[in-house]
């Protein structure tokens, strides 16, 4: 009894390993994706650098400051063309 | 015990511990979360691969479309009430500026709160009285996905309603090399020139203020499906941050838009609150509708589309039974003449769309003295629209959307078809709610002088960088007070004036974005405010003006 209690315990927690972050690599990119949009501090300022180094960005009605996308607008950019186009990322 | 024995017990202890845990948590029914998503002025009739690839193509096979739903009045303000609480306009009471649902009706939006959800909205715009009494969490000015993180990881649910801007007047053309949007000629006219200014750069192009010609249609609608394509875009972005941030798992996403907008079918070009001439007619109601559910919750298949009539007032009750705040049997009068097997959480189909709206909207010249209305119900193909005026029926057209999909050849008035329709609008006009805009000028006045400015203290001119940061007014009284601030914006054409009801002694606009500045606020050029105690009638501070730059 004490044996089969124990294995279904043990059965349930390697399901909620494998659905962690630490076993998941689909949870741990999730994890990541929001905590990149939880440290808004952060975000700003990396993204307050990328419109200085990019005044085109800046200045697009998108991607840009008071664009659509507000202060993940930078980031966007650089994710969807930034990066293929050669442009830096970070401070 | 031996000492031997501490270490493998105590390892026991926390393995039991961590395995209930866990049990706990596999086992535990987590709230699904709602965002409410609606865009401003989004006709049906625009839901076209060419403008919305991304929504057609990508997310929206993910969910499921209804392409005959309406909205239920010819402005913003009664259709999202209508969306948040599922009460129709004509029980709303919500029919101007200054108006709101009356404190002790209960709302949808409220249920949700009252049963632990988070009900919460993040712009400037939700503060006005209108969206008051709904249950709404405020935080104006918070980044969108930032908030959404901070749910993500709190995991308190959610109900969040987001309504994207950028569809509204003044459209802005964004051309590119090679698309298929007709631009307005460039032939140095100047009658034409003044047009396209209108309509490029104003908020709000009022009936009687500019003659449209025929030949303007086809760049009006290219400015405008501009606007909607880079919706699409905008939505793109959003879905890329819903499904990467694990939120597609379990939230339910509704996209869908306050009200349609006429581009020049009848003369003008925007909705009741623009135009001030309301109708209901289909360019104004036909709305969008789509509706995602977490994977393995669709009891239909994924990109199923439903043509059956719904409606914005369907939509709360639909998502109090999603969630499980009530039964399959709590939706009132819901039948579906659908086959069995039609899923249990989708709207009903038998019922006459009724919607109603006031001739100006949140732009009425007097909201405290709103009399004219235009009410419109429709069943089967058969549509009737009446005219409102002191509480009473002055006028009555209608159509049959079989053979006369555009309403361009009214019914004859004698048609026996009329009738059924007619009366069931008289119904809903004679049972409309009062309206509840305030009277608080009849109250007793009390105290001797009124406020004094603190911020800003005097006239002035107010550039986006002065407000970037912080938007308030402030002034000196009883902080623990009611007060009313009255303003008038604009002038002409673009006059606007109404009253807001503040607790305490700070109006906070938080945080306002630029093009939101740019595109809303600069174009009226100046406004000016004065402030009382809501209990002290007369006792007004002296009016303080400022004047909106970029």
């Amino acid at each position: 009894m004490c044996a089969a209690a124990v294995a279904i315990a043990m059965g349930i927690f390697a399901i909620g390993m494998a659905n962690s972050p630490l076993m998941s690599d689909r949870r741990a990119a999730q994890q990541d994706h929001v905590r990149q949009h939880y440290e808004l501090g952060r975000a700003e300022v990396r993204a307050r650098a990328y419109w200085e180094r990019n005044p085109d960005v800046a200045a697009d009605a998108f991607f840009g400051e008071g664009g659509g996308q507000g202060i993940f607008g930078a980031w966007v950019h650089y994710e969807r063309h930034g990066r293929a186009e050669g442009r830096k990322w970070g401070l | 015990m031996s000492r031997s024995w501490i270490s493998p017990s105590a390892a026991a202890l926390v393995f039991v511990l961590i395995a209930i845990l866990a049990v706990h948590d596999f086992v535990r029914v987590r709230p699904l979360n709602v965002i409410l998503l609606t865009v401003e002025s989004w006709r049906e009739d625009s839901v076209l691969r060419e403008n919305l690839p991304h929504l057609l193509l990508e997310s929206g096979p993910q969910g499921v479309r209804f392409t005959n739903h309406r909205a239920v009045s010819a402005w913003t303000a009664p259709n999202v009430i209508a969306l948040l609480s599922g009460l129709s306009p004509f029980e709303q009471g919500a029919h101007t500026r200054g108006d709101s649902v009356p404190a002790e009706v209960d709302t949808v939006t409220e249920e949700f709160a009252r049963n632990g959800w988070l009900v919460a909205g993040l712009q400037s715009f939700m503060m006005i009285d209108l969206f008051k009494n709904l249950g709404l969490d405020l935080e104006p000015g918070v980044e969108l996905k930032h908030w959404l993180a901070r749910r993500a990881r709190d995991r308190r649910p959610f109900y969040l309603w987001y309504q994207y801007l950028g569809t509204h007047l003044p459209y802005q053309q964004r051309f590119s090399a090679g698309d298929d949007l007709v631009k307005p000629p460039a032939d140095g006219d100047p009658d034409l020139a003044a047009r396209v200014a209108a309509v490029t750069t104003q908020p709000a192009v009022p009936d009687g203020s500019i003659d449209f010609l025929d030949s303007d249609k086809p760049w009006v609608d290219s400015a405008y499906i501009g606007g909607v394509r880079d919706f699409d875009e905008w939505f793109a972005e959003f879905w890329r941050f819903f499904n990467r941030t694990g939120l597609r798992e379990n939230t339910i996403l509704v996209v869908t838009a306050d009200h349609g907008e006429e581009l020049l079918e009848r003369g003008n070009v925007g909705h009741a609150s623009t135009t001030r001439a309301a109708h209901l007619q289909e360019e104004i109601v036909r709305v969008p509708l789509f509706v995602w559910l977490p994977p393995g919750m669709l009891d239909v298949p994924r990109g199923t589309v439903f043509t059956h009539p719904t409606d914005h007032s369907m939509i709360a009750p639909m998502l109090a039974r999603l969630v499980g705040l009530r039964g399959d049997g709590d939706g009132g009068d819901d039948t579906k003449d659908m086959g069995e097997g039609f899923p249990a959480w989708l709207p009903p189909t038998d019922k006459v769309w009724t919607a109603i709206t006031s001739v100006a909207g949140f732009s009425e010249p007097d909201p405290g003295d709103v009399t004219k209305f235009v009410a419109a119900a429709r069943d089967g193909d058969m549509k009737v629209q009446v005219q409102i005026g002191d509480g009473r029926i002055v006028g009555v057209e209608a159509w049959d959307l079989d053979a006369d999909p555009d309403e361009r050849s009214p019914l004859a008035g004698d048609d026996p078809r009329i009738a059924p329709l007619r009366r069931n609008l008289e119904a809903e006009i004679t049972g409309m709610r009062a309206r509840t805009v305030r009277t608080s000028d009849d109250a007793a006045a009390r105290g001797d002088v009124g406020p004094r400015w603190v911020h800003p203290g005097a006239d002035g001119k107010i550039r986006y960088a002065d407000i970037a940061e912080a938007a308030y007014l402030a002034w000196s009284g009883d902080a623990e007070a009611t007060h009313i601030i009255a303003y008038e914006a604009g002038s002409g054409l673009l006059a606007l004036d109404g009253e807001i009801e503040v607790e305490g002694t700070r109006y906070d606009f938080g945080r306002i974005e630029e093009s939101y500045w740019s595109t809303w606020v600069v174009p009226y050029g100046k406004a000016r405010f004065r402030v009382r105690r809501a209990d002290a009638a007369g006792r007004w501070s002296n009016w303080i003006e400022l004047e909106f730059a970029r």
